[in-house]
């Protein structure tokens, strides 16, 4: 079973895959998809990829209110405990 | 943009860009320009490959697919990234959409809609199914030429059996004087006629009355007598009986003495680029007046025709016809003139 | 821009990306050449159980302004 630092480091990769102009940077659970520059094509990209990797299959809509990468995380962990 | 942008969409961007600074178009005003992209069904081989990865957990689809799967997402890439405000949309006609969309270009010009139109024959990215498909229709050329393939695409010679494709894309720029004195430009030609007219016939094979009739229009709105033709730039695909028929009209136009090459012969087929391709094609030898050579056209189904063979060849050009046709019976016709 | 009238319509810039070439100069070069880039067509999605002859864009230089 997956920790919350596995699904933030799941996070922080395909960030970097959809903004490789992060590879640089040191991505911080506080930090904010938004200000790291992802437009919401790119937040959405980001979210289904990263449930993509965890077989998460719940509907996006259920993972809305996050207002930085730690609770994107807390949202993700919370989902994988009860599937 | 380039990251989430298709192939079909990066392409595009590119190939916008060249015309973009070559027009001076940062120093036009964005609300007056606008953009016409020719062709349909762009991003095919993405689609097959985003269908076979994501066959058995449709849940975890990329989301941009619901962008990338409309060929409006390219409208929407390149009016962001260029600024565009004027108008844009997609227009499909078949293998003759990028001179369509010229066409369109030119009316929303000629009717005050924007004062520079941009028209992009875009990048069809076929897949495997549509290549199969387009080879049991008989357009495509079969394998016979599999050990040999710069052998296999040969307009209107012989030996052809069918279309060879080739990824390409062009994106012209037209406005009128007025609009272009003041950024001080050497424009390439005039546009002074063009057609566009239906077959009325949803048959692959063209037509020789619809082919025919846009030849004679253009001409007469160019106000040009067949003779006065320099240089012809055909269809011609290598299909079986596309390419008897073209030649067919364009003799019976009297434009045999007009020089003639087939630009495919060397960039292969681009389906809804090809007729912007080709029009960049035309201009360019205009520009350079020089001729490409035509590749295999090693016995011409049309003696009479003033061939470009082997090698190109030096020739001023005045006026030029530049002709497409596409499945669905559309056929298309525009006349430059160079000063 | 003397010798045109006000209303003629003018093309006033082209941009090419092809099998052949990216930009008009590869592309003019490789036209008048006849250098062509026919082969087997070998992107993803572009063959099954067959496969097809044509021409693919070599690769693709992103200029600094779209990236």
């Amino acid at each position: 079973m997956m920790n919350k630092e596995d699904i933030f480091r799941l996070v922080v990769e395909h960030t970097r895959e959809v903004l490789p102009e992060l590879e640089e940077y040191n991505i911080q659970p506080n930090d904010r998809l938004v200000d790291l520059g992802a437009n919401s094509v790119d937040r959405a990209e980001i979210i289904m990829r990263t449930m993509e990797s965890l077989s998460l299959k719940v509907p996006r809509v259920e993972l809305f209110g996050a207002k930085n990468i730690e609770e994107l995380v807390e949202l993700l962990y919370e989902k994988i405990q009860s599937v | 943009m380039l990251r989430t942008a298709s192939f079909s969409g990066q392409v595009g961007l590119i190939t916008i860009l060249e015309a973009w600074e070559e027009a001076k178009l940062d120093k036009a005003d964005p609300s007056r320009i606008g953009l016409v992209i020719g062709g349909s069904n762009f991003q095919q081989r993405d689609m097959v490959q985003m269908h076979e990865a994501y066959a058995d957990r449709v849940h975890f689809v990329r989301p941009t697919y619901g962008l990338t799967f409309m060929d409006s997402d390219l409208v929407g890439l390149c009016t962001e990234q260029f600024g565009i405000k004027g108008i844009s949309y997609t227009l499909g006609g078949a293998s003759a959409s990028g001179q369509l969309a010229i066409i369109q270009a030119i009316q929303a010009v000629q009717s005050g809609q924007v004062d520079i139109c941009i028209a992009m024959g875009a990048l069809m990215d076929v897949s495997y199914w549509e290549c199969q498909a387009f080879r049991s229709l008989g357009a495509m050329g079969s394998d016979r030429f599999a050990d040999e393939p710069e052998k296999a695409c040969r307009p209107f010679d012989r030996e052809r059996d069918g279309f060879i494709y080739g990824e390409s894309c062009g994106a012209v720029v037209i406005e009128r004087t007025e609009s272009a004195i003041s950024r001080q430009i050497t424009p390439y030609a005039i546009i002074t006629g063009w057609a566009v007219g239906m077959d009325a016939s949803r048959n692959p094979h063209p037509s020789y009355e619809g082919e025919v009739q846009v030849i004679k229009k253009a001409l007469e709105q160019a106000k040009l007598s067949p003779h006065q033709i320099d240089y012809v730039n055909p269809h011609g695909t290598g299909s079986l009986v596309g390419d008897e028929i073209e030649i067919k009209a364009i003799v019976d136009c009297q434009l045999s003495n007009a020089a003639i090459n087939a630009t495919k012969s060397i960039t292969g087929h681009g389906l809804s680029s090809s007729g912007a391709v080709e029009v960049i094609a035309t201009l360019l030898q205009m520009k350079e007046s020089r001729l490409h050579p035509t590749r295999n056209l090693e016995s011409p189904i049309e003696e009479s025709c003033n061939w470009v063979r082997d090698q190109s060849i030096t020739h001023h050009v005045k006026h030029a016809l530049s002709l497409n046709i596409g499945f669905g019976g559309i056929n298309t016709a525009i006349c430059f003139y160079k000063i | 821009m003397k010798k045109y009238n006000q209303s003629d319509l003018l093309i006033t810039g082209l941009g090419v990306t092809s099998a052949i070439g990216q930009g008009k100069a590869a592309f003019t070069s490789a036209l008048m050449k006849g250098q062509h880039n026919f082969g087997i067509m070998r992107r993803p999605g572009r063959q099954k159980e067959t496969s097809f002859l044509g021409a693919e864009i070599p690769s693709l230089s992103y200029p600094e302004r779209l990236s």
